[in-house]
C-alpha cells in the first residue's frame, strides 16, 4: 500500500548526496525588545545535502527554533530576519514573494512541532487537516486526497487508518499525534523536513519510536532533513552531520562521527562532559559553569568566553571565525587543536573513589 | 480496534552500508503503537460534553425551555391568536380553511424554517444511505446545507405567492371582510355551521372601537388596548418581533464582530491599532443617542431598527473575538497551517475563528436578551414599527391606564422580563458549560 508514495523517489536507500540543497549564508535574524536588539540568530551558515541529515543541537535560548523559523520565513513580530541567505536549490527564500514563499513550505520544506499536543487543531477532523497541505499545493480530486492522507497515515504507523480520518486530535495519544503531524508534513514529499525538536514533548519509548519512524521515512523517501534538538543522544544515533549552536551562532560543525569522537570546542566538550556516562562511579555529573549570555547584551569577543575555562584576553577582545580544522570538521575557537587536545583542561575528569577514601579512613 | 493491525511497509530498508552512525534499522518502529488506548468512536464529541454539563445547571435548562416557548409562540402565533377559523363548514358553501388561506407570506416562511429545522435529522438519514458527496462536508452539515437549500427555494416560491390579506364575501354591491365570530353568533339556527377557532379569537391588529380598555375576560384574556385591539394577541405576536429584532441585530452585530475582531486579532500590529480605536469610538458613544439618530434620520421601519441595533452592540463582540484570535494565533496549529503554505484568510477563518466560536455563543445569547431590551426601549418610546405589535409599545400604551388597567402594564413587562432573563439564563448555562476547565 506504501508502495505507490514509494516508487516515485529517487533511489531511497542513497546516501546522502554530494549536492547541496539548502545553503544558509549569514542568516541573522533580531528580536526587538524593550530593552535592545536581542540578536538571536547572529550569522549563521550551513549547508544541508541531498538526503542528509543535519542536527542542530544547543541548549534552550540559543537560536536553533528561531533559525528554522527563519529559514521558511515564520518568524512573527517583534523578530525580524535582517541578513543573509537561505539558498534553497539555487533561489534565495528570503528575497522570494510572499506568495512564492508559500508555495515552499509545506511543498518543498515543510516542518514539524515540538508539541504534538498543540500542534494539532483540536476544532478539526485530522483527516481534514491532514488533507489541507495536498489541497493547497495540488490540485488533485477528492478521492485521491484521501487515498494519500490514508496511504500516510498507514505509513506513519497509524492502525485503521481509514477509520481514524474522521477522528479528532483528542482522540489520539502524544505519540500518536506526533505520528499525524509527521503525515501531514509529508503529505506533500518535501525535499526538506524540519523536524523541531520532534521528540521533547514526548516519553522516552514513544521518542524512540518516532525517531525511528522519522530516519526510515527518511531514506525511502530521500528527503533531507533537518533535525533541531538538545539532546545529543538523540543527535549520534539519527544524524550525519551536527551543527553546535551556542548564543544565535554555530561554534562547530561536523560530521557526526567525528564531533562524538574529537570534539573541538570547549563548549561542546562541556555539553559531552555533562552527559550522565555508564562508566564512571561516583562521580558528580559535570556541569557548564554559569548561563547562555543575555542575547541583548551579547559578551564582546567569542560569545562563549565567560564561560569558557580556556578563555584568556584575546578571547575576550576577538570573535573567532569557523575555521576547517579537521576535514569536513568546523570550529570557532581560537583555542582549538586539530587532534582535540586543549592546552589546559580545567575539567580534568577527576574519579572520586569514594570507596577508597572509607578504606583509608579505617 | 485491535492491536495486531499494522500497516505493513513493503519497502525491505536493508542496513545502510557506510560508515553513518545510524544503527542498523528494525522494522518494528510500530510495534508499540497499538498499546494507546484507542477510546475513538465511544467517546464524545465537544457538543455532547457541552451539553452534558448544560443540562446539569437546572436554572439554564428552564431559560433553554423559556426560550424555546418563546420561540414556539412566535413561529405558531397566527394558529394560537386569529380572527379566523382553522377550519368553517357551513350548508351552503362547504368546507373552508379560512385561517389556512390567510397565513401571510411570512407566516409561511416561518413556518417552513420551522418544518425544516425539525426535518433535519430525517435528512440526515436519507442522505446518510445515499451516496453523494459535497466536498468533503461532514454528515451533518451536508444535511444543513440541503435542508437550507430547500428552505431558500421554498421561501423564493412563497415570495411569489400573493398575499391573501382577508377574506372577503360579496354583500350586495360591495365586498366586504367576512367575520366568521360575528356570523357563527348571528347564525340561524337552522343554519348548520362547524368551526374551530384559534384560541384567541382575535388578530392582533384588528381594532374594535367600541371595546376599548377592555377589562381582561373570557374573550380577550388580557384585556384591550387603546385601540381595542386584544392584548393578548398582541402579546403573543410581539413575541415575533421579539425574538426577529433579537437574533437579526445580534446576528449583524456578530458579523461584525467577528470580522473586525477576527481581522485585528490575527494582523495586530497597526491594523490592530486603527481597528480598535475604531472600536473604542463606538463603545465610547452612548448607544441609545445612536439609535434615536439613525431612527430618526430613516424613520421608524423595523429594518432601520434592526440593522441600527446592530451597528451598535458589535464592539462587546470584536473584542471577545480579537481576545481568543489573540491567544489562538499563537498556538502551534496556527504555526503549523502557516509551515504547511495556508494563506492567512483560511488560516483566520478555519483555525483561529472556529476556536473562539464557544465564547462568541454566549455573547450572542447575552446580546439577544440586550437587544429585546434595547427594542422595548425604543418602542416603549415610541420608536417602532407601527405595523408590528411590540411589547414596548404595548407598554407604553398601557401606561394611559395604568390604574384602572394595571394587567395591561403588567403583562407586557413579565413578557420583555421573562424574554431578557430566559437569554441570560441560557447565557450563563452556556458559559458555565463551555469552560475549558468542565470535567468530563
Amino acid at each position: 500500500m506504501s508502495s505507490e508514495l514509494l516508487t516515485t523517489a529517487v533511489d531511497p536507500l542513497a546516501e546522502p548526496g554530494e549536492k547541496t540543497i539548502l545553503d544558509v549564508r549569514n542568516l541573522q535574524t533580531v528580536f526587538k525588545t524593550d530593552d535592545g536588539l536581542a540578536r538571536a540568530v547572529d550569522g549563521v551558515s550551513f549547508d544541508l545535502r541531498e538526503r542528509e541529515t543535519l542536527a542542530i543541537v544547543g541548549e534552550s535560548g540559543c537560536g536553533k527554533s528561531v533559525t528554522a523559523f527563519s529559514i521558511l520565513r515564520l518568524v512573527g513580530n517583534p523578530g525580524k530576519v535582517v541578513g543573509g541567505s537561505v539558498e534553497f536549490r539555487g533561489t534565495d527564500l528570503l528575497k522570494l514573494k510572499e506568495s512564492e514563499m508559500r508555495r515552499i513550505r509545506g511543498k518543498h520544506i515543510s516542518m514539524i512541532f515540538q508539541e504534538p499536543m498543540t500542534s494539532l487543531n483540536p476544532v478539526f477532523t485530522i483527516g481534514r487537516q491532514i488533507m489541507e497541505p495536498l489541497e493547497v499545493h495540488e490540485k488533485l480530486s477528492e478521492e485521491a486526497i484521501e487515498r494519500r492522507a490514508v496511504e500516510m497515515l498507514k505509513l506513519v504507523g497509524i492502525p485503521e487508518a481509514e477509520n481514524r480520518l474522521g477522528d479528532y486530535p483528542h482522540q489520539f495519544s502524544g505519540g500518536m499525534r506526533q505520528r499525524v503531524m509527521i503525515a501531514m508534513s509529508l503529505m506533500c514529499r518535501p525535499d526538506i523536513l524540519i523536524a523541531d525538536e520532534p521528540t521533547t514533548a514526548l516519553d522516552v519509548t514513544i521518542q524512540a519510536q518516532i525517531l525511528r519512524l522519522l530516519r526510515r521515512l527518511q531514506r525511502e523517501m530521500g528527503m533531507s532533513v533537518i533535525l533541531i534538538t538538545h539532546d545529543l543522544g538523540v543527535v549520534a544515533e539519527n544524524s550525519h552531520r551536527v551543527a553546535v549552536m551556542y548564543a544565535g551562532r554555530i561554534v562547530e560543525q561536523a560530521t557526526a562521527a567525528d564531533l562524538f569522537k574529537v570534539p573541538l570546542h570547549p563548549y561542546t566538550i562541556g555539553l559531552f562532559e555533562s552527559l550522565p556516562s555508564m562508566h564512571g562511579k561516583g562521580e558528580r555529573l559535570r556541569t557548564i559553569p554559569g548561563s547562555v549570555p543575555n542575547p541583548v547584551m551579547m559578551p564582546s569577543g567569542c560569545p562563549f568566553h565567560p564561560r569558557c575555562p580556556l578563555a584568556d584576553q584575546y578571547c575576550v577582545q576577538n570573535t573567532p571565525e569557523l575555521v576547517e580544522l579537521r576535514p569536513e570538521h568546523w570550529v570557532s575557537c581560537w583555542k582549538a587543536k586539530r587532534d582535540g587536545t586543549m592546552p589546559v583542561r580545567r575539567s580534568q575528569p577527576q574519579v572520586v573513589d569514594l570507596s577508597v577514601d572509607v578504606k583509608e579512613q579505617a | 480496534m485491535t492491536d495486531d493491525i499494522q500497516p505493513s511497509i513493503n519497502s525491505p530498508a536493508p542496513v545502510p552500508a557506510d560508515g553513518s552512525l545510524m544503527p542498523p534499522e528494525n522494522e518494528t518502529d510500530q510495534d508499540l503503537s497499538g498499546g494507546v488506548p484507542q477510546s475513538g468512536r465511544k467517546s464524545m464529541n465537544y457538543w455532547q460534553l457541552v451539553w452534558r454539563q448544560f443540562r446539569k445547571n437546572r436554572l439554564a435548562v428552564f431559560g433553554m425551555l423559556l426560550v424555546m416557548t418563546f420561540i414556539g409562540l412566535a413561529i405558531f402565533a397566527p394558529f394560537i391568536s386569529n380572527k379566523y377559523p382553522y377550519f368553517w363548514y357551513a350548508e351552503d358553501e362547504g368546507l373552508s380553511f379560512p385561517l389556512l388561506r390567510a397565513l401571510s407570506n411570512q407566516d409561511l416562511m416561518l413556518l417552513l424554517g420551522f418544518a425544516m429545522a425539525v426535518l433535519l435529522p430525517v435528512t440526515k438519514r436519507l442522505l446518510d444511505k445515499s451516496e453523494w458527496r459535497f466536498w468533503n462536508m461532514n454528515r451533518f452539515r451536508r444535511a444543513l446545507l440541503v435542508n437550507l437549500l430547500i428552505f431558500l427555494v421554498g421561501a423564493g416560491l412563497i415570495s411569489l405567492k400573493p398575499e391573501v390579506h382577508r377574506i372577503t364575501k360579496q354583500v350586495g354591491p360591495i365586498r366586504m371582510e367576512r367575520d366568521f365570530r360575528f356570523e357563527l353568533e348571528r347564525a340561524a339556527d337552522d343554519k348548520d355551521i362547524v368551526a374551530l377557532f384559534a384560541p384567541v379569537r382575535y388578530s392582533p391588529s384588528d381594532i374594535y372601537v367600541g371595546e376599548r380598555f377592555e377589562e381582561p375576560s373570557l374573550t380577550h384574556p388580557l384585556g384591550t388596548d387603546i385601540l381595542g385591539r386584544s392584548g393578548m394577541s398582541r402579546i403573543i405576536y410581539g413575541t415575533r418581533l421579539a425574538l426577529f429584532v433579537g437574533f437579526i441585530s445580534v446576528g449583524i452585530s456578530t458579523m461584525i464582530g467577528l470580522l473586525i475582531g477576527g481581522l485585528s486579532g490575527y494582523f495586530s500590529g497597526w491594523v490592530d491599532l486603527v481597528l480598535q480605536r475604531l472600536v473604542e469610538i463606538f463603545t465610547a458613544f452612548p448607544a441609545i443617542f445612536l439609535l434615536l439618530t439613525i431612527i430618526a434620520l430613516w424613520g421608524p421601519k423595523l429594518a432601520v431598527i434592526m440593522v441600527a441595533i446592530g451597528l451598535t452592540s458589535w464592539t462587546g463582540t470584536a473584542r471577545l473575538i480579537r481576545a481568543n484570535v489573540l491567544q489562538v494565533r499563537t498556538l502551534d496549529y496556527v504555526t503549523a497551517a502557516r509551515a504547511m503554505g495556508a494563506r492567512t484568510l483560511p488560516i483566520i477563518f478555519k483555525h483561529a475563528l472556529p476556536n473562539s466560536i464557544a465564547p462568541v455563543l454566549v455573547s450572542v445569547s447575552f446580546g439577544i436578551a440586550a437587544a429585546v431590551f434595547i427594542e422595548s426601549t425604543l418602542s416603549f418610546l415610541g420608536l417602532s414599527d407601527p405595523d408590528y405589535p411590540s411589547w414596548g409599545m404595548l407598554l407604553n400604551q398601557a401606561r394611559t391606564v395604568s390604574v384602572e388597567q394595571p394587567v395591561l402594564l403588567v403583562i407586557p413587562g413579565m413578557a420583555i422580563f421573562l424574554a431578557v432573563l430566559a437569554y441570560n439564563l441560557m447565557g450563563e448555562g452556556l458559559r458555565d458549560a463551555l469552560d475549558p476547565r468542565m470535567k468530563k
